[in-house]
């Protein structure tokens, strides 16, 4: 039943989403207004897990509204609006991420597992701290830790890991990015061993 | 006489064929349910003799959940009136 309810309802924002952008075609400011009011924290979360900072995101935000409406006309249909937001959303904040002045490398390589040549893990045993970790998650500083780990990855690393944590599919993913989904899984895999590989040190354990 | 004692490949390559490297690189495919039958039964059996790769299979789990659970602010009002008129502005201005 709910997914009936939930397909008409996606239905009606379809028919509304696109009623909106073509009246944005066609120069309409209050049109352009319905659109930034509905999608402007969704593509302002976006940009700051993908900027990692207010500012950054701010101009984000800016740019990728303006271009809504500069690009309004080339926008064809052929997908929802949300996946061509989506798209503007990233490649934004991914061009403006690779102009950023670069931070100390780090190097991802240490934080990857590490095996022997017989393919056991380097480090035994290898120790679950997924017990426990529950109480410090709600406190600031591993929160902290994960937003800098993310914030550590090459930029399409990271663009690709915010969007599966907002729950965008491989696919859309790949689009957005001009990846193949297999590339998109291996980066997204990379990613999280990464992230894996710097809470396990922060909780005192080795990465591999 | 036959040794009894196997070399530490052949331990780790009879855990149902697949090493721990290899199930390391799986991780990802099998939560996503994206393995295909055999290998899905080769994993899982990997996992039964392995308590190395069951750890790293629930500290990997542990990491997507911590990600996901990080909050990130809303857009704050200021910041999103801001964007308005600064966006209301440059439109007035284009041809």
């Amino acid at each position: 039943m709910a997914g009936i309810f939930s397909q008409a309802r996606d239905q009606r924002t379809d028919q509304e989403e696109r009623k909106l952008i073509q009246q944005v075609k066609v120069g309409d400011h209050e049109a352009f207004e319905g659109i930034f009011r509905r999608y402007v924290s969704r593509v302002y979360r976006q940009a700051l897990r993908i900027m990692g900072n207010e500012a950054d995101a701010e101009e984000v935000v800016q740019e990728v509204f303006l271009a809504v409406y500069k690009k309004a006309k080339t926008f064809r249909g052929q997908s929802a609006f949300s996946t061509w937001l989506f798209r503007l959303t990233v490649n934004t904040a991914l061009t403006k991420l690779r102009r950023r002045k670069k931070g100390e490398e780090v190097p991802i390589d240490d934080y990857l597992p590490r095996f022997q040549e017989d393919g056991h893990h380097q480090v035994r045993p290898v120790i679950d701290w997924s017990e426990g970790i529950d109480d410090l998650l709600v406190k600031e500083e591993l929160q902290e830790i994960i937003r800098q780990a993310i914030d550590q990855l090459p930029a399409v690393d990271k663009a690709v890991l915010v969007s599966d944590l907002d729950g965008v599919s491989n696919r859309q993913i790949g689009e957005a990015l001009g990846l193949s989904v297999q590339a998109v899984k291996a980066r997204l895999h990379r990613a999280r061993l990464f992230l894996r590989g710097k809470l396990a040190v922060y909780l005192g354990h080795s990465p591999t | 006489m036959v040794t009894m004692r196997r070399s530490r490949t052949q331990q780790a390559k009879s855990r149902a064929g697949v090493t721990c490297k290899r199930v390391a690189s799986l991780i990802a495919d099998y939560l996503a349910g994206d393995l295909d039958a055999a290998t899905t039964f080769a994993f899982e059996r990997h996992l039964l003799e392995c308590p190395d790769c069951v750890s790293f299979l629930n500290t990997y789990k542990k990491t997507i959940q911590a990600a996901r659970s990080l909050r990130y602010e809303d857009i704050p009002a200021e910041m999103k009136k801001r964007t308005r008129q600064f966006l209301l502005r440059k439109i007035k201005d284009l041809p």
